[in-house]
């Protein structure tokens, strides 16, 4: 059963889940990013993927899992199987999105692809907003809005009232769109 | 996204949408922070690249380094091999391996020797505690040496790396006959190795017959020293 889960255990898996929540990521990297080669063979040797493609939807396969986890759609049972699955799924997706089919011709680009380049250049001023905000923030909106805690949860980690908590993150929230909107003004 | 990071700044924005949009962008952010950190780590830990001509470069590296060490292994070994072999077949070093093998011991005086010398007593006591310098001295101080006490005294030299000595005295004393030709041809032979003079080493040798102490011994001897 633990060779199936990467050697995890009922209670290790548990354990996992409640640090991606809190964005501790080093037991998931300890676990995970042991698959990766072995993950990427897989694809290559499966579906004839070349190794940049492998290495893509790998990674995009971890992604995936994170949010998985912490999402709680993920269950102990064969996550060896599912994470090869869902591997396959994104060297398709990836190769749909590329309009390149699996040996490799490639189709008329779409238009909506080019939509990310923009994305990367927002994304790049959400993180000067970032480092704008205290530590405790930057700690209540991953918590928050990336390990999907609720603010009751945080609340009781924090040893704080929910009501402290959500002020705080409101407080936060509009910081962070404080500063976001100043570089966006100043940009354009 | 765009769109949406605009439409966070729009003052009418409901609380749900907000909290969807910012859980969006700050996903993609993280997202994208621990793709860069895996990235690092699967490169600097795994030795996992994205490039896979990178990726061959260090594996035909890799690969170039293990011929090359396998390469150098194989000369080391042939080398070691040569150097073994050679150095086992050297004849002084057999000869010096011979001399080390078997423990020389004075017997103490002869049969019927009743008047015995102070210093041979002391010599031959040297001999057996294996004080060769010493026993030498105690040798050369005896008046009248005998030919046992010549012969004790050539292997004292031969035993204290004292080779040209040896071989003088064993020269001296050496005949077809005596209660010590044959042991005086053995060390006589060994002798002449350890000075490396061969040649004589080799006429002496041969004349060790079939029936005489350390024949095969010396045969083996004969036949490395003909090798070179």
């Amino acid at each position: 059963m633990e060779h199936k889960n990467f050697g995890l255990t009922q209670a290790s898996f548990e354990k996992l889940i409640a640090d991606l929540k809190r964005n501790d990521t080093y037991f998931f990297e300890q676990v995970f990013l042991k698959q990766y080669k072995e993950t990427m063979n897989y694809l290559c040797r499966e579906y004839k993927s070349s190794h940049e493609d492998a290495y893509d939807a790998t990674m995009d396969a971890l992604i995936e899992f994170r949010t998985r986890f912490v999402d709680g759609k993920l269950q102990y049972g064969n996550l060896r199987f599912l994470f090869t699955k869902i591997a396959s799924q994104m060297l398709f997706r990836n190769l749909k999105k590329n309009n390149t089919t699996i040996d490799g011709t490639i189709l008329l680009a779409a238009e909506e692809d080019i939509e990310p380049t923009t994305s990367i250049e927002e994304l790049g001023r959400l993180n000067k907003a970032w480092q704008i905000l205290g530590d405790s923030c930057k700690q209540l909106l991953t918590w928050h809005f990336y390990g999907k805690m609720k603010l009751s949860e945080i609340a009781e980690e924090a040893q704080k009232s929910p009501a402290t908590i959500r002020k705080q993150k409101e407080r936060c929230i509009k910081k962070l769109k404080d500063q976001f909107g100043l570089k966006t003004i100043l940009k354009s | 996204m765009k769109n949406k990071l605009k439409r966070l700044l729009d003052p009418n924005i409901s609380k749900e949408e907000e909290d969807q949009i910012f859980e969006e962008v700050l996903k993609r952010k993280h997202d994208e922070d621990l793709r860069t950190k895996w990235q690092k780590m699967l490169s600097n830990d795994y030795g996992i690249t994205r490039n896979s001509i990178n990726l061959k470069r260090k594996k035909d590296t890799s690969k170039y380094i293990k011929v090359v060490l396998a390469a150098a292994a194989c000369i080391a070994l042939i080398v070691t091999l040569q150097l073994f072999t050679s150095v086992e077949s050297d004849p002084y070093v057999i000869a010096q391996q011979y001399l080390n093998d078997q423990e020389i011991l004075h017997p103490g005086a002869s049969k019927g020797i009743t008047d015995e010398n102070h210093n041979r007593i002391l010599a031959i006591q040297a001999f057996n505690t294996k004080q060769y310098s010493l026993s030498i001295k105690y040798f050369q101080s005896i008046k009248a040496e005998t030919k046992e006490d010549k012969y004790y005294h050539g292997l004292a030299f031969l035993l204290n790396d004292q080779y040209i000595e040896a071989i003088q005295l064993f020269e001296m004393i050496n005949s077809n006959k005596g209660p010590f030709r044959q042991e005086i041809n053995w060390y006589q032979s060994l002798a002449y190795v350890l000075n490396k003079e061969n040649t004589k080493a080799g006429i002496l040798l041969k004349r060790i017959k079939n029936s005489d102490w350390n024949h095969i011994k010396a045969q083996e001897l004969l036949k490395n020293i003909n090798k070179e």
